[in-house]
This record gives structure tokens, C-alpha cells and sequence, in this order.
């Protein structure tokens, strides 16, 4: 029973050192399973899903027919990481996004990276994220990536990997806090003994970080956070982040714009908005300065972000930083801007945009993942060695069109970890998103959302594509063992 | 040339309309060729207009009109100074094929968009220009504003201010924004970096008062001495009575006004040019300045019910 059936003959296992060894860090909570038996965990599986019910803790998947929304299936089983463990993952990861920071502000003013020729300024300038209106403009602060979400993976022999950075408007981060919350509340007694490091203050170093970039001269600032609305995926998380920090949620329409200016529209009249962590993207948010017809934006919002009068996070323009095709030189920008080595490696990646790495891709299609280098969410991905003939000559012909648009890189084994499947416990693929938060001082909640690919034999982990998520444990320094 | 120039741009709409944004680009360029004196921008109804420098150093004004309102009126008037550079086009000596690779700033003015964009017309067209050895690029240049004239008719009528390049090739037919558009494709099918220039001509020295209107021709890269100014649709090297208010990759780039509203109206727009030469250069010099015109507001708080509008269609065609 529980782990019987257990394999560990495939990749990395995070638990398990040898069949019914568990590596030291999880020995407490592996006596405590089996102590408690099949029952009482049957029994917190249950209590689980109902909070999860209970609460509406959902996402939306898209091109489904049925009902869009859908609960975010949860893991019981925590993944933990030691203290030692976590403090190369978070050094790495506070090194990552200081230079993709770095690299966003010298890409809009100086390019010093593209004069050096480090970079191919054709990949920037052909980027489609590459926002020209944003040259020479001065963001607050200097800052770009205000709110990052890296996700990580570990290979064969448990060494973390950067698979891919989200600067834009990465979400997740509310499935986090509810975990943890549902956690607390199924495994109250293992839970207190283990030491976990908190992630409640979460939403109070988001605020902090979002107050820090008002205008000069506001005080008390006014935070909001902008949503295209109820029908986006992530919409439970704006909704639940906006409440969490006790600030209005608002759609493009609740928002105008005189002389300049951003105001929310309020059963008492315009109130002056000062700060807007928007979870829309760029495309959308101002009809004026990106020529769109969607009406989610706000027009005139640009030149009031111009000229200083509201301030964004994430910044305009920073997808260059998390474009897949740039990816590949984020060891050479920390290089290149900090003069140090990267302390989290990258996934090898063939950038089709370069001829010879295109004609590799295209004759090594069943051995590879292609990955657009503009989709999210696990859209517009070909997993090569599972696809068919039909898939990956379709996917051939979409590369040869616009080869700038797709890279591609070995499949890696994701590490795998126990998931509680039925009655018992089998290995599932994990990855994960720790979040990063900058306000000058660069913050990494300890831990993040561990993404479950609950599919067996699936490395996909992605939400939108059937993955399921579990609590994250960063052990305090010093707890057992 | 002292040149002072009066653009009006007068906007009705047939139902009331709330939270018009809009962007101008109006100002003559500063440059070493065109000196802007001064420059003043009348708006009505009241309104602050804050201005700034686009990322292709055009300047943008930028204002708001929140309340209900029927009309928006424009007047930008400005006092320009310009001159012609010392070189003579026929002069330069640059080759074609160039013989140093481009800056990869210019790769910008190489790329073909949804207006100026590719099509097996515009390859057949361009493997016509296609110099067989290399060549002088001034006389490359003069060879393609020739076989424009020669074979594309100036006419009124048959496209707008969002035509793109294809249809052009189609019928052969349009004004100078269709004419602009043509060389600049042509050009970057012979990768030679080409930008468009939105402005307008003063009539000349035979009269000092008249109606100009606005007028559109393109600048290529030439890079002994930077970019070119060609009027392809004169066929002519560009003069100091050309004065220069945007440049930009495409039409796209540099619209007079480009404006966003709350509504449901239908928008007619009245645009004129006026331009003068002046002897000297007057004491009253305004620099830069923007004042009220009355154009009435109605009562009532915008209404956040009704849709935005995206005022494309309504785009001043430069059309000369």
C-alpha cells in the first residue's frame, strides 16, 4: 500500500534516494504517511478537495467546450527542498533577473549588448515584443521585471535547469498562497514540526513593490490591478491578489484618461490612479499607441506612463527579456553585465532563426520540443517524439515559414515525485515556478508553484494542458535533518 | 526660406461623442536643414496638451477631452526656417550594391509591413530596377522615380489614407501617400534603407500667399552623407520649400492626428493647409506655445457604456 508500487527506475526522484529509502529531508513526512495509513490520507485527500470546491480555486482553460472553468486539481503530497538546497536556487535565480533587468534597460537606451555584438541585434529588433515606442523612455525606477516568474527543472541527475523566464505577466502565485493554506489546514500537526518557511507576506511585498514605483510626490499611493476580465485564465488570481492586498480590481473601461492622467471611474467620482500592475498585455493596453480594436485597454495610457504620471509593473516592453528565441543568451548577459557565471545553467536550445540550427531542428523533429517563441501556457508546442507524421510536417512548414518565431531543444526528464494517484502513490514529472519579486531589492518567495504533470508518463506540466500543482516546503536553515 | 504655415483640422461628429485622445503629429521636424522658429497649437474645446518625442525623434502632442462634445478643432501654426544641404544629390558618389554592411539600426527601414509590404507585383517590379553590375545609387534612384512616373498615374479619388502597397500595384493609381509607398517598397526590395516623410510644400516663390496641402515623399539612406530626401511623385530631389513634420517607416508611423473616442457617431473631417514666405523674421516669435479655442462641451459625465471608436478611417490622406 501507499508506496508498494513505487518505481524510481526512470528519472531524478526528489523523494527517494533507493526503493523505500527516502532522501533525508523527506523521511519525517514518509514515517508520518505510513503511520497514518491509506485511510486517514484518503480521508485528507477529501478534506482537500473540498476547500478547493469550496473556495472556487479555478483557472480557465480555453478551446474547451464545456465549461471553461475548471478546479486547479491539487497534489497532497508537498515537495520539499532543503535550506542549502534553496539558497543556490534563489542566489541563481536573484543573479537571472537583475541581468534580464539590466538587459531590458540597455536594449531600450544604450545597447551596449547589441553595439558589442553579443547579441544578434536582428534577434532583438525582430522580436515581436520588442516594443519601439519604448526606446529612450525613462520607467521608474529603472526597473522592468517587477514580477517574474522562472520556472525551473531538474534533469537525470537532480541538477536545477532555467527552462524559461515569464516577465511579463506570469501568474500562478495565487495557487501558491491557497496551497499552502489547504495544507496548513489538512496536515496541521506535520505541518507545525516541519519548519516550513513562510510565503503568506506574499501580498504585502507585492504592494510594497508596486508602491515603490509611484510617481514622485504621491502619497499614499493608488495601487490597482487591471484585469481583461472575467473570461481570462488567470482571472481568479487578479481577483485574488487585488483582495489580498486590499486594492481595487478594475477592467480597461473602469479607467480614462485626462490631461494625461489615469483615473478610476467611482461611485464618488474620478479618483487619481497612480500605479497599475496590469495582467494584460502590452498589444492590448492602449488602443491609441498599439493600434488595436480590443477594448481592453485604456487609450491615452502610454503618454501618461510618458510622462511619468502612472507607473506599470511589469514594464512596457520587457517581453524581449522571457522571448524564447533571446533565452539562449541570458548566460551571456549575466556575463556580460554582472562579470560573473551563471549559477543556474539553461536547457541547450537550437534558435531556428539561425540557418544551421534550423536545418538541425527540421531533421531532428522526432527527438526534439519546438516551442513558439511567443505562446505560454503550453500552446503552440510540438513534443517530438510523441507527435505524429502529420504533426511534425505541419510543424515543419510553420518553421520554414517563419523560422524567427520557434526554437526547439532535447526533451529533458523532468525530476519526478510521488503523486497520490487512486490509493496510491506513483511517480509523476514536476517542474517549478518560484516568484520573484523587485523593488531595487530583489526578493524570491521561498518555494513556488510546483507544477504536477498528472498524465502518467506526461512532461507537460502546464495547467491549461492537464497538470495539476502541489505545496512547495522550503526547510528553515537548521530543521531536520 | 522663412515659411509660416497654418494646418486646420476641423472634426464633427453626428452624435455626441465623450474621452477623445488624441495624438498629433503637427510640428515641423528640428533638423540641420529646418529650423523650427516657433510653433503654436490652438485646440478647442479647451483642453492641456503635454508633448514628447517619439522613438524616431518626431515630436509628439498629446491631449484629452473628457466631456461631451460634438466638434474637435485643430490649429497648429508654425514658423519654420529651412534651407538646402551644400551637396547636390548628383554629386555623391555612393555605390549600389553599398560597400559596408548596414548598421543594424537601419534594418528597421529595410522591413516590409502590413502597408508597405511584399508581394510577387512589387518582386517583378524590383527585378526590373535590379542594376545588372554595380552602380551609382543617386542614378539607381533617378532610374526608379522615372519608371514611376512613366508607368503610375497621379489621380484623386481611387485610394485612402490606409491603402496598402499591393493595391496600388493593382491598378497603378493614387497620390502621393500611394507614390511614397511605392519607392519606399522598391527600395527595400534593392535593400536600400527608405523611410516616409510626412509634411507639406509651400507653392513657391511665385506666390507668397496660397493653399498648400499636405504632402508625403520618402528619404533613402546614403551613407555618405545619411538619408536623402526624393519626392517620387514630382520626380524631383526635394527643395527648401519641402517642410518636414514626421518621418516614420510607414504611413503608420506618422498620421497628422490620430485620435480615440467614446461613441457612436460618424466622424467628417475639413482640413486645411495654408502657408506663406515670409521677407524676415518677425519680433513676435511665440516658441512653443498651445492656447484655447471655443468649441463647445455638453452636459452629462462621460458615458463608459458606449464603445471606443479607433479613428482610422477618418486619418488625413496626404494627397498632394
Amino acid at each position: 500500500m501507499l508506496f508498494e508500487n513505487y518505481q524510481i527506475d526512470g528519472p531524478f526522484d526528489e523523494m527517494f534516494e533507493r526503493p523505500g529509502v527516502p532522501r533525508p529531508h523527506y523521511a519525517p513526512i514518509f514515517d508520518r504517511l505510513l503511520q497514518q495509513g491509506e485511510k486517514s490520507i484518503q480521508q485528507r485527500r477529501h478534506m482537500a478537495d473540498l476547500c478547493f470546491r469550496n473556495q472556487g480555486i479555478t483557472f480557465t482553460v480555453y478551446k474547451d467546450a464545456q465549461g471553461v472553468e475548471k478546479i486547479f486539481p491539487f497534489d497532497l503530497l508537498p515537495r520539499i527542498i532543503p535550506a542549502a538546497e534553496w539558497q543556490t536556487i534563489e542566489r541563481g535565480l536573484i543573479q537571472r533577473i537583475t541581468a534580464l533587468n539590466l538587459f531590458c534597460r540597455d536594449i531600450y537606451h544604450e545597447q551596449h549588448i547589441l553595439r558589442e555584438c553579443v547579441i544578434d541585434p536582428e534577434l532583438v529588433y525582430g522580436a515581436r515584443m520588442f516594443q519601439r515606442e519604448m526606446l529612450s523612455v525613462r520607467v521608474p525606477r529603472d526597473i522592468y521585471v517587477h514580477v517574474c516568474g522562472t520556472d525551473l527543472i531538474r534533469d537525470q541527475h537532480g541538477r536545477y535547469l532555467v527552462l524559461e523566464d515569464n516577465c511579463r505577466t506570469p501568474s500562478g502565485v495565487s495557487y501558491v498562497l491557497e496551497n499552502r493554506a489547504v495544507m496548513k489546514r489538512v496536515f496541521p500537526i506535520l505541518f507545525g514540526a516541519s519548519r516550513v518557511r513562510p510565503i503568506e507576506d506574499y501580498p504585502h511585498h507585492l504592494l510594497r513593490a508596486l508602491q515603490y514605483i509611484a510617481p514622485a510626490g504621491r502619497e499614499n499611493p493608488c495601487v490597482v490591478v487591471l484585469t481583461p476580465g472575467i473570461f481570462n485564465a488567470a482571472y481568479f488570481e487578479h481577483s485574488f491578489l487585488a483582495r489580498q492586498m486590499g486594492v481595487e480590481l478594475v477592467e480597461g473601461r473602469d479607467l480614462l484618461v485626462e490631461k494625461n492622467c489615469v483615473y478610476m471611474r467611482t461611485t464618488s467620482g474620478l479618483r487619481r490612479v497612480d500605479v497599475i500592475y496590469r495582467r494584460i498585455d502590452d498589444d492590448f493596453l492602449d488602443p491609441l499607441c498599439f493600434r488595436s480594436t480590443s477594448l481592453l485597454g485604456v487609450p491615452g495610457l502610454l503618454n501618461a506612463y510618458r510622462l511619468g504620471n502612472v507607473a506599470l509593473a511589469n514594464a512596457v516592453g520587457n517581453g524581449i527579456a522571457d522571448d524564447k528565441a533571446i533565452y539562449p543568451w541570458v548566460p551571456e548577459m549575466i556575463r556580460f553585465y554582472l562579470q560573473q557565471e551563471p549559477i543556474l545553467p539553461n536547457v541547450p536550445t537550437y534558435v531556428c532563426a539561425r540557418q544551421d540550427d534550423c536545418q538541425y531542428v527540421l531533421e531532428h523533429l522526432d527527438s526534439l520540443v519546438v516551442k513558439s517563441t511567443n505562446e505560454a501556457g503550453g500552446y503552440g508546442m510540438l513534443m517530438g517524439h510523441q507527435a505524429d507524421q502529420a504533426q511534425r510536417a505541419d510543424f515543419a512548414r510553420k518553421i520554414r515559414t517563419d523560422p524567427r518565431n520557434f526554437i526547439a531543444q532535447p526533451v529533458v526528464e523532468l525530476s519526478q515525485h510521488p503523486s497520490l494517484i487512486g490509493e496510491n502513490f506513483e511517480g509523476r514529472r514536476i517542474d517549478l515556478r518560484p516568484y520573484i519579486l523587485n523593488d531595487s531589492t530583489i526578493r524570491v518567495m521561498p518555494g513556488g508553484l510546483t507544477r504536477v504533470a498528472l498524465q502518467c508518463g506526461s512532461l507537460v506540466v502546464n495547467s491549461s494542458q492537464g497538470g495539476g500543482s502541489k505545496d512547495t516546503w522550503v526547510l528553515e536553515n537548521g530543521a531536520a535533518p | 526660406m522663412l515659411i509660416k504655415a497654418t494646418h486646420t483640422t476641423r472634426l464633427s461628429y453626428s452624435a455626441l461623442i465623450s474621452e477623445t485622445v488624441m495624438e498629433l503629429r503637427m510640428a515641423p521636424r528640428h533638423e540641420p536643414m529646418q529650423h523650427r522658429l516657433s510653433f503654436e497649437l490652438a485646440i478647442g474645446p479647451p483642453t492641456e496638451v503635454r508633448s514628447y518625442f517619439d522613438w524616431l525623434g518626431n515630436t509628439v502632442h498629446t491631449f484629452s477631452i473628457v466631456p461631451r462634445h460634438r466638434n474637435v478643432e485643430i490649429v497648429a501654426t508654425s514658423l519654420v526656417d529651412t534651407s538646402t544641404p551644400a551637396y547636390g544629390v548628383d554629386k555623391l558618389e555612393d555605390t549600389w550594391p553599398p560597400a559596408a554592411p548596414l548598421d543594424y539600426t537601419l534594418r528597421d527601414f529595410l522591413r516590409f509591413d502590413d502597408i508597405v509590404c511584399q508581394s510577387p507585383l512589387l518582386d517583378a517590379l524590383a527585378r526590373q530596377m535590379m542594376p545588372q553590375r554595380p552602380t551609382r545609387l543617386n542614378a539607381l534612384v533617378r532610374h526608379m522615380m522615372a519608371f514611376i512616373t512613366e508607368n503610375f498615374t497621379y489621380e484623386k479619388g481611387i485610394t485612402t489614407a490606409s491603402t496598402v502597397l499591393t493595391e496600388v500595384l493593382e491598378h497603378r493609381r493614387g497620390v502621393c501617400q500611394d507614390f511614397t509607398h511605392l519607392m519606399i517598397g522598391l527600395a527595400r526590395m534593392l535593400r536600400i534603407p527608405a523611410r516616409y516623410v510626412s509634411g507639406f510644400i509651400h507653392p513657391g516663390r511665385k506666390t507668397f500667399r496660397g493653399t498648400s496641402e499636405s504632402h508625403a515623399w520618402c528619404e533613402l539612406h546614403f551613407p555618405s552623407v545619411g538619408w536623402v530626401p526624393f519626392d517620387p511623385t514630382n520626380a524631383c530631389v526635394v527643395g527648401e520649400n519641402f517642410v518636414k513634420l514626421a518621418v516614420g517607416r510607414s504611413y503608420r508611423d506618422v498620421p497628422p492626428h490620430r485620435g480615440v473616442y467614446h461613441g457612436v457617431a460618424r466622424e467628417t473631417m475639413a482640413v486645411q493647409l495654408q502657408s506663406e514666405e515670409l521677407p524676415e523674421v518677425s519680433g513676435r516669435l511665440v516658441g512653443e506655445r498651445s492656447r484655447s479655442l471655443d468649441v463647445p462641451i455638453y452636459q452629462g459625465g462621460p458615458d463608459a457604456i458606449l464603445p471606443w471608436t479607433l479613428d482610422e478611417q477618418m486619418q488625413q490622406q496626404q494627397q498632394q
